[in-house]
C-alpha cells in the first residue's frame, strides 16, 4: 500500500489569503492591539494587566459551556502571544504599518512558524 | 542512566490574575456544589475545600488532616483504606498496598526499580501494563483501582465533614507525569465515582495555596520532594498576576528512597552479623520499612535515633533483634548522593527561567522529604536564602487545589489558572517531519488550523498522523493517534485544499479535525490522553468498587444495627431494674417480651430482625414511659405526645419521633455512629 503524505501547501494558504487584510495571518480580521484593548505603543507590562483582565472576564472556567466567551478569550490569548513576545511583535508591527509588502509580511510569519526550534539542551539530554 | 530521567521544560506557563480584578459574572452564577481539592501522594493524600471563601483542609473520619495512601485486603477479604490499612502493614505486607503512585500509569519496563522496592507483587499484564497481586482476595488490581479506593474514602470522608456529597474534585499530579499517568489519574477518580474537574501540577497548586490573597511582586521557587517525585517551578507572582516560568523535576526521587537507603543499612548490617538477608522475608521488610520511615522522620529533630526491632527473624539459635542507633550524620552519609540529585532540577529550572540565584526572592517547601535538615541546607546553600516556613508541607498542594476547586465551582470569582500545553502538538507531514499546529506554551484552551495539500497526483485520501514533542523528525515524537480523510476528487498534487484543525479544551483533551474544502467531508479523532487502562476496564472496574461499596455499606449497616440493638437491650434492662416495681406488671411483661426478641434477633446475627425487634422494642418502651407518667404522684414532665421518651435513646437506625425531648437517661451515652469509618 502506499505510503499518503501531506506536504504544506504554503502557497495555497498565501493566495487564500485576501490582500487587503495583510495582518490577518495574526489575529484574523481583528487588531491584535484592540482585542486586549491597549494601544499600539502599550508598555508590556500593561498589556500584561489587560490580558489577565479580560482572562478574568472570558476564560471558560468562568463562563462554562459559554461558546461564545470561549472563542472570545481563544482571540485573546492568542493576541497576547503575538504582542507579548519582543520578536513577534516587531513583525506584527512590521506588518500593520507596511501592509503593501504582504508577500515579506507572509514569509516573515511563516518562517517563523515554522523554522526549527528545537532546545538543543532537551536533545542532549533525551 | 540518571540523566535521561532529568528533563527540563522550559516556560511551562502558567498564570492566575488575582484580587485585583473582580469578575462581574461571578455574581450571576448559580452557587454549584461543592468542588474539593486532593492531593494524592505517594504516601499520603489530603483534602481541602473552600470554606468561607478561603481554603481550608478537610480531616478524615479518622480526625487526621492527611491519610495514608495505603489499602490492604485482609485474610477475610475485608477492604481497609488509610491509617487502618497501614498499621496492619506489619502482619500482612503481600497485600498492603502502599506507593501505588509510583504505578500509575506506567507500563512494566519503566518502572522495574520501583517493583523491587515495595513487599507485594507487581506484574506485567498481556498489554505490558503494572498490575498488582492481592492474594487474599486472590484479584489482579490496576494501579487506578487500588487509587480509586483511596479516592473514595477521601471523598465520603470529605462529605461527612462538609455535610454534602461530594463527586467532584480537582486532584493535583506531579509536574512531571506524562499523558498516560495524568489520564490514569483521571481514571482513578471515574472508577471511584468522582468526576475530576482537572487535573492540575501539584507546584502549581502550591503557587496557588501561596499566592492566593497576596499581592507583592515575587520570584519564587517551589521545591516540591514528595513521597514518591521531585518537582521543581519557578514562578513570578506581582501585581496579583503569577506565572509559572519554568518546571523541572526528577521522578524517580522522593521519600521513599531516603527510607530504602536506611532499611539497606540495616539490612546489611544485620546479615554481616548474622547471614540472614531480612529483605527476602516480606514481613521483617515490612517492620525495617516502617522503622526506617520513622528513624527519617525523628532525624529531622533529633541528632540521633535508636532502632529497635525485636524478634524480626530467628534461627536455630534463637531470636534475633535488631538494636542500634543510627546518627543524622550517618543518614546523611547514606543518603548523600539522593540529596545531591535534587540539586540538577533546581539548576536547570533556574536556568530555564533565564534567572539567577539571586533573583529569588521566596523558596517555598513542599512535601514532607523537604524536613530533612540536609536538603533545607541544599535548598540554602542553592538559593542562599532561607526557605520559606509559613506553609505547610503537608497541605499546601490540596489547598491550592481547593482553590482551583472554588473557581471551577464559581465560588472563587478573582482568580484564573491559565494552563498551558506542556508539549507541542502537530501532525506528520511530507518526508516524515513534524508540523506543529500548536506550540509548547501555548494558553488553555486554544484552536488553531492550517491548510494542507496532497503529495502526489490523484491522491483521494490523506492520513492525519497527530504527533506530540519538539523534535523535527516524526520518529522522535510521540504519535497520539491517525485517522484518514476519504473521498478527495483526484487532483494534480497541490490542488486539494484540507483543512486541518487543532482543538484543545480546558482539560487538555484534544480533537483534531481534517476537512476537505472542495467537497466539505470531513472526519475527526478525539484524543483523550493515553490512557493504560480502556474505556470497558474502567467501566467495568467501576461498577466493581460500587459494587464492593455497597457490600461495604451493607456490612457497616449490620455493624452499626448490632450496635445500637446492643446498647437498646443494655439500656432497656437497665430501665427495668431501676424502675423496679413503679411498672404496671402488665407492661413490664410486654416489655421484657420484645426485649426477648431483640436479644434473640442478636444472637441469630440478623440485621432485618434486630432492625424490626428494636422498633417492637420501641414502641413498648415509650408505652411504658407513658404508664409511668399516668401514675398519680408522677413527675409531669409535660413533654407533650410521646412524653420524654425514656431510654429509646440508644440512638441508631430508627430512634423514635420523641427522641428530642429525651434528656433523661442519654446523657453519657454516645450514639455508635460516631465510630470509625475504616471501610
Amino acid at each position: 500500500s502506499s505510503r499518503i503524505l501531506l506536504i504544506q501547501a504554503l502557497a495555497l494558504a498565501i493566495t487564500t489569503c485576501s490582500l487587503s487584510t495583510v495582518s490577518a495571518i495574526y489575529c484574523d480580521n481583528d487588531n491584535c492591539y484592540d482585542l486586549l484593548g491597549v494601544e499600539q505603543d502599550a508598555k508590556l507590562r500593561d498589556i500584561k494587566k489587560a490580558y489577565f483582565n479580560l482572562s478574568l472576564t472570558y476564560h471558560p472556567d468562568k463562563n462554562p459551556g459559554d461558546e461564545k466567551a470561549k472563542d472570545m478569550f481563544q482571540k485573546v490569548a492568542n493576541a497576547y502571544e503575538i504582542v507579548s513576545d519582543k520578536e513577534s511583535r516587531k513583525r506584527y508591527d512590521y506588518a500593520l504599518k507596511h501592509p503593501e509588502e504582504f508577500m515579506w509580511n507572509s514569509m516573515q510569519y511563516y518562517r517563523f512558524r515554522y523554522s526549527p526550534k528545537t532546545d538543543f539542551r532537551l536533545v542532549l539530554l533525551f | 542512566m540518571m540523566k535521561s530521567r532529568i528533563q527540563s521544560m522550559p516556560r511551562a506557563r502558567t498564570a492566575h490574575a488575582g484580587a485585583r480584578f473582580s469578575s462581574r459574572r461571578s455574581s450571576v452564577r448559580a452557587r454549584a456544589e461543592k468542588v474539593v481539592g486532593i492531593d494524592l501522594g505517594t504516601t499520603n493524600s489530603a483534602v481541602a475545600a473552600m470554606e468561607g471563601g478561603k481554603p481550608t483542609i478537610v480531616t478524615n473520619a479518622e480526625g487526621q488532616r492527611t491519610t495514608p495512601s495505603v489499602v490492604a485486603y485482609s485474610k477475610t477479604g475485608d477492604q481497609l483504606v488509610g491509617q487502618i490499612a497501614k498499621r496492619q502493614a506489619v502482619v500482612n505486607p503481600e497485600n498492603t498496598f502502599f506507593s501505588v503512585k509510583r504505578f500509575i500509569g506506567r507500563r512494566m519496563e519503566e518502572v522495574t526499580s520501583e517493583c523491587t522496592q515495595v513487599p507485594y507483587t507487581v506484574v506485567r499484564d498481556a498489554n505490558g501494563n503494572v498490575k498488582i497481586q492481592c492474594s487474599n482476595i486472590d484479584k489482579e488490581f490496576a494501579a487506578e483501582e487500588i487509587s480509586a479506593q483511596v479516592l473514595r474514602k477521601l471523598c465520603e470522608d470529605a462529605g461527612k465533614f462538609l455535610g454534602e456529597k461530594v463527586d467532584k474534585a480537582v486532584i493535583t499530579v506531579p509536574a512531571y507525569f506524562n499523558d498516560s499517568q495524568r489520564q490514569a489519574t483521571k481514571d482513578a477518580g471515574k472508577i471511584a465515582g468522582i468526576e475530576v474537574l482537572r487535573i492540575i501540577n501539584e507546584p502549581t497548586a502550591a503557587s496557588l495555596a501561596y499566592g492566593f490573597e497576596k499581592g507583592s511582586n515575587e520570584t519564587i521557587l517551589v521545591f516540591d520532594l514528595g513521597g514518591g517525585t521531585f518537582d521543581v517551578s519557578v514562578l513570578e507572582v506581582g501585581d496579583g498576576v503569577f506565572e509559572v516560568l519554568s518546571t523541572s523535576g526528577d521522578t524517580h526521587l522522593g521519600g521513599d528512597d531516603f527510607d530504602k537507603r536506611i532499611v539497606d543499612f540495616l539490612a546489611d548490617d544485620f546479615k554481616s552479623a548474622e547471614g540472614i538477608d531480612l529483605r527476602t522475608d516480606k514481613q521483617a521488610l515490612q517492620r525495617l520499612m516502617e522503622a526506617a520511615e520513622k528513624t527519617k522522620q525523628e532525624l529531622s529533630s533529633t541528632t540521633q535515633s535508636s532502632v529497635s526491632l525485636p524478634f524480626i527473624t530467628a534461627t536455630a539459635d534463637g531470636p534475633k533483634h535488631i538494636d542500634t542507633t543510627i546518627t543524622r550524620q550517618k543518614f546523611e552519609e547514606l543518603c548523600a548522593d539522593l540529596i545531591d540529585r535534587c540539586r540538577i532540577p533546581v539548576e536547570s529550572a533556574l536556568s530555564d527561567a533565564k534567572l539567577s540565584l539571586n533573583e529569588i526572592n521566596e523558596v517555598i517547601l513542599v512535601g514532607g522529604s523537604t524536613r530533612i535538615p540536609a536538603v533545607q541546607a541544599l535548598v540554602r546553600s542553592l538559593t542562599g536564602r532561607d526557605p520559606n516556613v509559613t506553609v505547610n508541607p503537608d497541605e499546601v498542594v490540596a489547598l491550592g487545589a481547593a482553590v482551583q476547586g472554588g473557581v471551577l465551582a464559581g465560588e472563587v470569582s478573582d482568580i484564573v489558572l491559565l494552563d498551558v500545553t506542556p508539549l507541542s502538538l502537530g501532525l506528520e507531514t511530507l518526508g516524515g517531519v513534524m508540523t506543529k499546529i500548536i506550540p509548547r506554551n501555548t494558553t488553555l484552551p486554544t484552536s488553531k488550523s492550517e491548510v494542507f495539500s496532497t503529495a502526489a497526483d490523484g491522491q483521494t485520501s490523506v492520513e492525519i498522523n497527530v504527533l506530540q514533542g519538539e523534535r523535527e523528525m516524526v520518529t522522535d515524537n510521540k504519535s497520539l493517534g491517525n485517522f484518514r480523510l476519504d473521498g478527495i476528487p483526484p487532483a494534480p498534487r497541490g490542488v486539494p485544499q484540507v483543512e486541518v484543525k487543532f482543538d484543545i479544551d480546558a482539560n487538555g483533551i484534544l480533537s483534531v479535525t481534517a476537512s476537505d474544502k472542495g467537497t466539505g467531508k470531513q472526519t475527526d479523532i478525539k484524543i483523550t490522553g493515553a490512557s493504560t487502562l480502556s474505556d470497558n476496564e474502567v467501566e467495568s472496574m467501576m461498577k466493581d468498587a460500587e459494587a464492593n461499596a455497597d457490600a461495604d455499606k451493607e456490612k457497616r449497616d449490620a455493624i452499626d444495627t448490632k450496635n445500637s440493638a446492643d446498647s437498646m437491650l443494655y439500656q432497656t434492662k437497665k430501665q427495668l431494674t431501676e424502675l423496679g416495681d413503679k411498672i404496671p406488671e402488665d407492661v413490664k411483661s410486654k416489655v421484657e417480651a420484645k426485649l426477648g426478641e431483640l436479644e434473640e434477633a442478636i444472637n441469630s446475627d440478623n440485621t432485618e430482625k434486630m432492625k424490626a425487634a428494636q422498633e417492637a422494642l420501641q414502641q413498648e418502651v415509650m408505652a411504658m414511659g407513658q404508664s409511668m407518667y399516668q401514675q398519680p404522684g408522677a413527675d409531669a414532665g409535660a413533654a407533650g405526645p410521646g412524653g420524654p421518651g425514656g431510654p429509646e435513646g440508644p440512638g441508631g437506625p430508627g430512634a423514635g419521633p420523641s427522641g428530642a425531648a429525651d434528656d433523661v437517661i442519654d446523657a453519657d451515652f454516645s450514639p455508635s455512629e460516631d465510630k470509625p469509618k475504616d471501610k
